[in-house]
C-alpha cells in the first residue's frame, strides 16, 4: 500500500529549529485550531492544559469513531493520510509529555484499519515515531464511543458508557492518567499548522455533502463559508425539477436549517445560534420530497437505538420521543401530544448525562421552530411532503415477476411467483424502489 | 466560599458537593442512584439542579459548590425535568406497589409521590419482563430504574462482578452475562446487591406462608434464634434512630408472633469460640494449615469454595454460630424439652441472605427456616406489632446468654476479638492476625499473602462492608442521603459499646457454654462436638 512514505516534516522541523513544548503548543493555540469532532474546543488551550498535569504517565488518543450517518470526512483522512494522523500525535506526544498514543477506530472501516496498520508499520520501521508507541484499538460498533469518556472506557475494555464529566479527560483519562483526544481531523491540521506556521493556516473544515444535490462529496471550505456557497455553487444545487428547502447540519445532534437561512455562515458561533450544530461535518440537503416530521423520526430513532442506556432522559426519553413522532407520522397525534414532544426535549437537553442525549432532541426541536406548518398538518392527517401515510400497495396489473421482492432492501414484500405479491406496511420503509423497478407500474403509492 | 441557594446566601467552608450543602441547608434533593459509599454513578438524572449561567441542569451529586454559584432547586424547569424523569422510569415499570416488598421503603415510589408523577404520561412500550429468582435473590427487571448500584457493588465492593448490562439503551437489562442464571456464577449470595437496590426490583425470598402456619400448629414448637447484629438494626423501621439497641423490644415482639421461645445466637457464637479457639491452638501446636481463616461467614465460604479452593484446608472446620445452635438446639435443646427434633420448627433471624444459602448445606440443615432482618420488619408490619410499645423482655433460657465477645461477632473484627480474648493465656506465642470485610478487600489480601509480603496466623474475613451490621439483610437507609455505610457504622458502635458493659468477658467464662460441655458435649475435642460443631467444605471451583 502506497500512501508516500510519509516525510514528517514537521517533526523535522521540531527537531531541527529546536521548538520547545510550550512553542508547540503556542504555534497551536495562535492558529486558532478548534476541535473538528463537534464541540469546538480550541485544541491549543486543551493541549495545554495537558501539558500543566503533572504526572508519570500521559495518554494522546485519535478518536476515528466517526458514526454520524452520511459522515465520512475522518475516514478519507484515514485512508489517504494515515502518515499525518501518525505525525500529528507524536507532535502532541512531545508537546504535552506522553509516549503513547491510541488510535481508535470504528471496525467499520476495514480498509482505514489497514491503512492505518501498513502507515503504522512504515513508520515503525523507518524510525519516524521516534519512542513513541501508537496501538490501533477498534471499536465495536457503538457510536457513543465516540463521547471521549465512553470512547476512554471502550479502549480500556470496559462497557462504552460514558462518565460524568467533571473530570475531564485532560486530568483523569485513559487508565485515570490525563489524556490528549482530538478528532481525526483535527489531528490532520496538526502538521501543517506547525510547518507553515499559525499565520498561514485558513482554518478549513471538511463537510461531507450528501442528499438533495446535484454534486454530493467531501468538500473542504474555510469556516465562515455561506451555506449558499457551499450547496449551490460547490455541490450543484438542487437536483432537476427540485427544490431544496433545508440542509441538515451535525448529524443526529444537529438541526436543520432552512433555505431562508442559508445565508449563515458556516462557523461553529453562527450554526449555533440558528439552531444547528457545526458538529463533525456531516450536512445533509433536503428538498421538497422530505417530510420534516420523518426526518426528525429518523435521527430521534438513531440516537435511541445508539443510547448507550445509561441515564433516565437519554434512554427513555427519547424512546418515547420517538414513539410520540410515530404518533404524528402515522396520523394519530395530538395536540397535546406535540406540547409533549417539546417538553420532553427540552428535558431530555436539560437532564442528559452526556453529549449524545443532551443532543439527540435537537432535530426536533429545530425541525419544530422552522417547519412548525409541517407538524401541524399532520394533526390534520396531511404529509406535504407526501411521505408519511401513503404507504405503497401492488394493484392486480402485477404479473408476479418477484423483481420488487429480491429488490426490497428490508424484504417488506412476498408473494408466490406468477401471483399477485403484496407488501407490508408495518416493515414498509416508503422507499419507493418498488415502484421504481416494477416492469408492469403495478405498485402505486407514495407521492 | 459564598453561594446562593434558592436566593438565600449561605457561606460554606468545606469543599462539598450540591447535593451535600443543599442538605446541609434543609434542602431535600431527591437521589436514586446516589449512595455515600457507593459514589456518583449519576445515573438517575433526579437530583438535577439549575445553576444560574450553566446551559444545562446539572446533578447535585457530583457537581461541586463554587464561589458565586447561584443554584435553584426548586424552580418550575427542575421541577418539571424531576417530575418527567419519573414519569419515564414509571412508565414501563409494574407498579404493583401495594404488594411490593418494598412498600414504604421505595425510593422510586417515594420521590414519584412527593412529584406527583403520573405512571400515565407516557404509554408504555414493551412487556414487562417477567421476575426471575435465583440464589435466594428474586430480581425483577420490570422494577428496575438502571441505575447500576447493584451492579457497582458487586464489582466495586465483593469483587465478584456477575453483574452487568445486557444489551444497550431501551432495550438492555442488568443482569449476568448473556442473561445467565445467578446460580450458575461466582455469585456468593451476599445480598449486597438486594441492600443496595433503591427500588422493587431486587427482593429476598420468604417463605412466609408456611412460617405462619407453623407458628399457628399447636403440634409444633417454633423456636427463633436472632444474630447478633439484629438488636441493632431493627428499630430503625419503627422509628428509633440507627444504631439504638432495641434487643428487649425485639424479644417481645417475636414473641407476640408466636414464637414459642427466643433465644440469643450469641450464645452460638460462644460457643463457636471455644470450638474454633481449640482448633486454632491446635494449629499453632502442630504448625500445620496457618493462617487460619474463619468460617462464620458463609458468602466468604461460598467465595473461598468457588475462587479459591486451594484455601479450604485453611479454613476452620468449626460451623457457623447459626449452625451450631441448629445442632444444639435439635439435640440437647430437643432432650431438655422432652421434644423430637422433628417437632422443633427453627427459624434463624439473620443480617443475611447468604444463610438462606448456608441452610441448604448438608450439616446445616438443623435450621428449618433464614428470615433477614427486612423480611422480619415486614412480618411485624403486617401483623400490626408495633416495636416501639413493647415492653422490654429477656431472651429464654437455657440458650441464650452470652459473653461481650459473641456480640461481637455482629460486626466485623468481632471474631477475631472473641477469639483471642478468649485464647489470651493460652496461646504458645504471639499471634498475628488480621481482619478484612468486603470480599474485594479479602482478595487483596489473599493476593498479598500469596505474593509473600504478608503472614499471618489467624485471618477473620466477613464478606460485607463492615461485616453483619451492613449485612445483605439489613435494612437500607431512608435519610435522603443515603449512607448505608454510615448507619452501620452507628450498629458497630453500640455492639462495641454493650461489649464493653458486658461483665461476661469471654466464652469460656460463660456459665450458660459451661453447662453444655459438663451436661453434654465433654470437651471441644469430643467425639460429639466434633460430630454436631464441625462441617467440611467443598471443591466448587
Amino acid at each position: 500500500m502506497d500512501f508516500g512514505k510519509g516525510d514528517y516534516a514537521a517533526l523535522k522541523k521540531i527537531r531541527d529549529e529546536h521548538l520547545t513544548p510550550a512553542d508547540v503548543i503556542k504555534i497551536i493555540t495562535d492558529s486558532g485550531l478548534r476541535g473538528r469532532g463537534g464541540a469546538g474546543f480550541p485544541t491549543g488551550k486543551k493541549w495545554s492544559l495537558i501539558a500543566q498535569e503533572v504526572s508519570d504517565e500521559k495518554y494522546v488518543i485519535c478518536n476515528g469513531d466517526e458514526g454520524d450517518p452520511g459522515a465520512f470526512m475522518d475516514r478519507a483522512i484515514m485512508e489517504e493520510f494515515p502518515h499525518t494522523l501518525l505525525e500529528a500525535m507524536v507532535i502532541a506526544g512531545y508537546a504535552v509529555g506522553a509516549r503513547q498514543g491510541v488510535i481508535y477506530v470504528r471496525a467499520e472501516y476495514p480498509l482505514a484499519v489497514e491503512c492505518l496498520q501498513a502507515a503504522l508499520d512504515q513508520a515503525r520501521t523507518n524510525g519516524s515515531l521516534g519512542d513513541f508507541a501508537v496501538t490501533i484499538r477498534l471499536g465495536a460498533g457503538a457510536f457513543v464511543c465516540g463521547e471521549e469518556t465512553a470512547l476512554i472506557n471502550s479502549v480500556m475494555g470496559q462497557r462504552g458508557e460514558p462518565n460524568p464529566r467533571p473530570p475531564y479527560p485532560t486530568t483523569r483519562g485513559l487508565y485515570g492518567k490525563p489524556t490528549v483526544i482530538n478528532n481525526v481531523e483535527t489531528w490532520a491540521n496538526v502538521p501543517n499548522i506547525i510547518l507553515y506556521g499559525a499565520q498561514h493556516f485558513k482554518n478549513t473544515k471538511i463537510f461531507a455533502v450528501s442528499g438533495a444535490v446535484q454534486k454530493p462529496g467531501l468538500v473542504e471550505v474555510p469556516l465562515g463559508t455561506t451555506i449558499t456557497h457551499l450547496v449551490y455553487d460547490l455541490c450543484g444545487g438542487a437536483k432537476a425539477g427540485h427544490t431544496i428547502k433545508a440542509v441538515q447540519i451535525g448529524g443526529p445532534s444537529g438541526g436543520c436549517i432552512p433555505a431562508r437561512l442559508f445565508d449563515t455562515p458556516l462557523d461553529y458561533e453562527s450554526v449555533k445560534a440558528v439552531g444547528a450544530i457545526l458538529g463533525s461535518g456531516g450536512l445533509v440537503v433536503l428538498d421538497e420530497t422530505t417530510c420534516m416530521v420523518d426526518f426528525a423520526k429518523f435521527f430521534v430513532k438513531f440516537s435511541a437505538s445508539e443510547s448507550c442506556g445509561k441515564c433516565t432522559p437519554c434512554r427513555i426519553g427519547n424512546q418515547k420521543l420517538g414513539e410520540l413522532l410515530d404518533k404524528l407520522t402515522a396520523g394519530k397525534g395530538t395536540v397535546a401530544d406535540l406540547q409533549q414532544i417539546e417538553q420532553l426535549s427540552q428535558m431530555i437537553i436539560d437532564s442528559s448525562l452526556c453529549g449524545l442525549g443532551q443532543s439527540s432532541p435537537n432535530p426536533v426541536l429545530s425541525a419544530l421552530r422552522y417547519f412548525p406548518d409541517e407538524f401541524q398538518a399532520h394533526l390534520h392527517g396531511n404529509c406535504p411532503a407526501g411521505v408519511c401515510f401513503h404507504g405503497y400497495h401492488i394493484t392486480d396489473h402485477c404479473v408476479g415477476c418477484g423483481l420488487c421482492a429480491r429488490q426490497c432492501p428490508v424484504h417488506a414484500i412476498s408473494g408466490a411467483p406468477k401471483t399477485q405479491h403484496c407488501i407490508d406496511p408495518q416493515i414498509c420503509i416508503k422507499c419507493g424502489l418498488c415502484a421504481k423497478i416494477c416492469p408492469v407500474r403495478a405498485i402505486k403509492g407514495g407521492n | 466560599m459564598q453561594i446562593t441557594i434558592n436566593h438565600q446566601v449561605y457561606t460554606f467552608i468545606q469543599p462539598q458537593t450540591i447535593l451535600a450543602a443543599c442538605t446541609a441547608v434543609g434542602i431535600a434533593i431527591p437521589t436514586l442512584c446516589y449512595e455515600k459509599s457507593i459514589g456518583v454513578i449519576a445515573s438517575c438524572r433526579v437530583c438535577v439542579v439549575e445553576v444560574v449561567g450553566r446551559r444545562g441542569l446539572v446533578t447535585a451529586c457530583n457537581t461541586p459548590i463554587a464561589e458565586g454559584m447561584q443554584i435553584l432547586t426548586n424552580s418550575p424547569r427542575v421541577n418539571q425535568a424531576r417530575k418527567t424523569t419519573l414519569e419515564l422510569l414509571l412508565a414501563d415499570h409494574r407498579l404493583n406497589c401495594l404488594a411490593c416488598d418494598r412498600r414504604e421503603d421505595c425510593r422510586l415510589r417515594r420521590f414519584a409521590s412527593q412529584y406527583g408523577a403520573d405512571k400515565n404520561a407516557f404509554a408504555p412500550s414493551k412487556p414487562l419482563p417477567a421476575p426471575v429468582t435465583s440464589n435466594h435473590i428474586t430480581r425483577d427487571n420490570a422494577k428496575c430504574i438502571k441505575c447500576g448500584r447493584c451492579v457497582r457493588v458487586c464489582k466495586n465492593f465483593q469483587q465478584v462482578g456477575v453483574l452487568g448490562t445486557n444489551g444497550r439503551g431501551f432495550t438492555g437489562e442488568i443482569g449476568c452475562a448473556f442473561g445467565g442464571d445467578l446460580a450458575t456464577t461466582k455469585c456468593i449470595a451476599c445480598g449486597q446487591c438486594v441492600a443496595n437496590c433503591p427500588t422493587g426490583a431486587l427482593s429476598e425470598t420468604a417463605d412466609l406462608p408456611t412460617l405462619l402456619q407453623k407458628l399457628n400448629d399447636p403440634a409444633v414448637h417454633c423456636i427463633v434464634a436472632t444474630a447478633p447484629s439484629i438488636r441493632v438494626a431493627l428499630g430503625e423501621a419503627f422509628g428509633f434512630k440507627p444504631g439504638t439497641n432495641v434487643q428487649g423490644k425485639m424479644v417481645a415482639a417475636l414473641r407476640r408472633l408466636g414464637f414459642a421461645k427466643v433465644f440469643d445466637l450469641d450464645f452460638a457464637a460462644d460457643l463457636t469460640i471455644m470450638q474454633e479457639g481449640a482448633e486454632l491452638l491446635e494449629r499453632l501446636h502442630t504448625g500445620q494449615n496457618l493462617p487460619q481463616f474463619t468460617s462464620c461467614c458463609p458468602g466468604w465460604v461460598n467465595y473461598v469454595e468457588q475462587s479459591h479452593p486451594e484455601l479450604i484446608p485453611h479454613l476452620s472446620t468449626a460451623k457457623s454460630p447459626m449452625g451450631m445452635f441448629g445442632a444444639i438446639a435439635k439435640s440437647y435443646y430437643a432432650q431438655k424439652m422432652g421434644l423430637k427434633p422433628e417437632q422443633i420448627y427453627l427459624v434463624a433471624l439473620m443480617p443475611c441472605i447468604t444463610k438462606m444459602d448456608e441452610i441448604t448445606r448438608d450439616d446445616i440443615k438443623d435450621v428449618d427456616l433464614v428470615l433477614t432482618t427486612r423480611v422480619v420488619i415486614r412480618l411485624l408490619k403486617q401483623q400490626g406489632i408495633d416495636m416501639a410499645k413493647m415492653p422490654d423482655e429477656l431472651f429464654d433460657d437455657p440458650l441464650s446468654l452470652s459473653s461481650g465477645a459473641g456480640l461481637r461477632f455482629g460486626t466485623s473484627g468481632g471474631v477475631c476479638e472473641a477469639a483471642l480474648r478468649n485464647l489470651q493465656d493460652q496461646l504458645p506465642r504471639p499471634v498475628k492476625s488480621v481482619v478484612v470485610s468486603g470480599i474485594a478487600n479479602a482478595e487483596k489480601l489473599l493476593q498479598q499473602i500469596k505474593a509473600g509480603t504478608v503472614h499471618y496466623d489467624f485471618i477473620e474475613v466477613m464478606a460485607c462492608p463492615g461485616g453483619c451490621v451492613n449485612g445483605g439483610g439489613q435494612p437500607s437507609d431512608q435519610s435522603l442521603i443515603q449512607d448505608n455505610r454510615g448507619n452501620a457504622k452507628k450498629r458497630a458502635a453500640t455492639i462495641k459499646r454493650l461489649d464493653k458493659y458486658n461483665t461476661l468477658r469471654k466464652a469460656s467464662d460463660n456459665p450458660a457454654i459451661k453447662q453444655l460441655y459438663a451436661e453434654f458435649l465433654g470437651d471441644p475435642a469430643s467425639k460429639l462436638a466434633q460430630q454436631l460443631l464441625h462441617t467440611k467444605f467443598c471443591d466448587r471451583a
